[in-house]
């Protein structure tokens, strides 16, 4: 199950923030490769992690740490899109708007499972505690920086619109594209029976996994 | 700075993504592409066509029938060099660059299509988290695109591409790559250094099945060489470095 630190109680969830910053630092750099300038090496926090955000982390009780997480700030304060990203935004402008946060760092560590069925609940639940943070709080667009393969993802279970076209700039060739998603009632009922039909959707996933590794024989 | 063509591509996404059918988004891609030059469209999951039947998968195509009977008698999409680059690239890339890379066979696929009277093009590779990954096609001739041109044509076909994979939907899903242990097996050996014929004999089987087997890795891993293969494998923790 999420939880959702809003501002007002993060001190009573400093161990769990202390956790999901390695857990970061241990994903974002160690596996994907990211260069974050300014941070510490083993902790990844940086300055949009600032007064305003709100984490949503998933704790594994047996592992004692976070396992997966995600940021969101308000894009009426400075967030990565008004303050490092501005130009990548040349299709509409970056959002500034109450009713629009910034989504970042969404972040699942997935070299922890074997267990596909137990990792995919896990999103599912990153997902969902995501959404209705925003329902709750009259959030219903969604800003990001979206790799290449994950502004795919987006494309399918968000409408999702390009604020810019996208930009290969880093090494590894892939491309970013910011951004726009709209959150709604829909998009949480959607995640919440994916969840409630965990096993089925992964033993699909599995199946055609099979397929397309027959599909793909030399 | 918002660019000169960026309300025409927003509303073109827009209306693709309201688009009931996939008729309609067509409509609606088809002159997009056009304004750039181009007057075919190919689009689809890239899948082995000897496996997964063609109404099992996403595609797409107004090439001419004549030849997309004769590329699927000939399953050319296992030998189109485009194709195969699309599956690698994480870029869109001319037709043209593919050449670099073609067999003998794989030139005859595109010398085909230049006979229908499609010269020129680019694709535009779809990856995804999870699904398999496919490619926009597109066929032209006496094409002079920018970098941007290039970028909004990416967008509009991602956009074309997830809304048709929606409507026609749902296709056999999830990219999981796994070697098997096989495959894993072999590749460990040609980290070692061993030869095709080396690791043959090891194991007991013929030159030509680690070759196959080795090549089938290399699909799973999107790589390109022997070299690229090995160090990927050891990237993903799938066999010793």
């Amino acid at each position: 199950m999420y939880q959702t630190i809003t501002p007002d109680i993060r001190n009573q969830y400093a161990a769990t923030l202390d956790s999901m910053y390695r857990n970061r630092y241990e994903v974002c750099v160690k596996q994907w490769g990211w260069d974050i300038p300014g941070i510490e090496p083993g902790y990844d926090k940086d300055q949009f992690d600032t007064d305003h955000t709100v984490y949503i982390t998933i704790t594994d009780p047996e592992l004692g740490k976070v396992v997966a997480s995600t940021r969101l700030n308000p894009t009426t304060e400075p967030h990565m899109l008004s303050e490092l990203f501005a130009d990548y935004c040349n299709l509409q402008p970056y959002p500034q708007r109450e009713d629009t946060w910034e989504c970042s760092r969404y972040v699942i560590d997935r070299t922890l499972y074997n267990d596909p069925v137990v990792e995919f609940k896990i999103r599912c639940n990153l997902g969902i505690g995501m959404t209705q943070f925003c329902i709750e709080n009259g959030i219903t667009q969604l800003s990001w920086l979206t790799h290449q393969k994950f502004y795919k993802l987006t494309q399918k279970f968000w409408k999702t619109e390009p604020l810019g076209l996208p930009v290969r700039e880093t090494s590894d060739g892939w491309a970013w594209v910011p951004a726009l998603s709209q959150i709604d009632e829909a998009t949480n009922a959607a995640q919440r029976a994916r969840l409630a039909n965990a096993e089925t959707v992964v033993a699909e996933m599995i199946q055609n996994k099979a397929i397309r590794g027959a599909s793909r024989a030399a | 700075m918002i660019l000169k063509n960026g309300a025409h591509v927003l509303s073109t996404i827009r209306a693709i993504q309201d688009a009931g059918t996939p008729d309609l988004v067509m409509d609606l891609f088809t002159p997009f592409v056009a304004h750039f030059g181009f007057s075919h469209i190919h689009l689809g999951q890239l899948v082995n066509p000897a496996n997964v039947p063609t109404k099992d998968v996403l595609s797409i195509s107004t090439w001419p029938e004549e030849l997309m009977a004769k590329r699927a008698k000939q399953y050319d999409l296992l030998h189109d060099p485009v194709a195969l680059g699309a599956l690698r690239s994480k870029r869109p890339f001319r037709w043209q660059k593919a050449m670099d890379w073609a067999s003998r066979r794989g030139r005859k696929v595109i010398d085909q299509a230049r006979d229908y009277g499609i010269k020129d093009g680019y694709v535009f590779p779809v990856h995804s988290i999870d699904s398999v990954s496919g490619a926009v096609s597109l066929g032209g001739d006496k094409l002079d695109l920018s970098h941007t041109d290039i970028a909004e044509l990416e967008l509009v076909a991602l956009a074309t591409y997830a809304r048709l994979e929606r409507l026609l939907g749902p296709f056999p899903y999830q990219e999981i790559i796994n070697l098997t242990a096989r495959e894993a097996e072999i590749i460990q050996f040609v980290a070692a250094g061993k030869t095709n014929r080396d690791i043959a004999a090891i194991l007991n089987i013929k030159p030509d099945t680690v070759n196959k087997t080795i090549l089938r890795a290399a699909n799973k891993l999107g790589t390109l060489n022997r070299a690229h293969t090995v160090a990927t494998a050891i990237a993903k923790n799938m066999i010793f470095a």
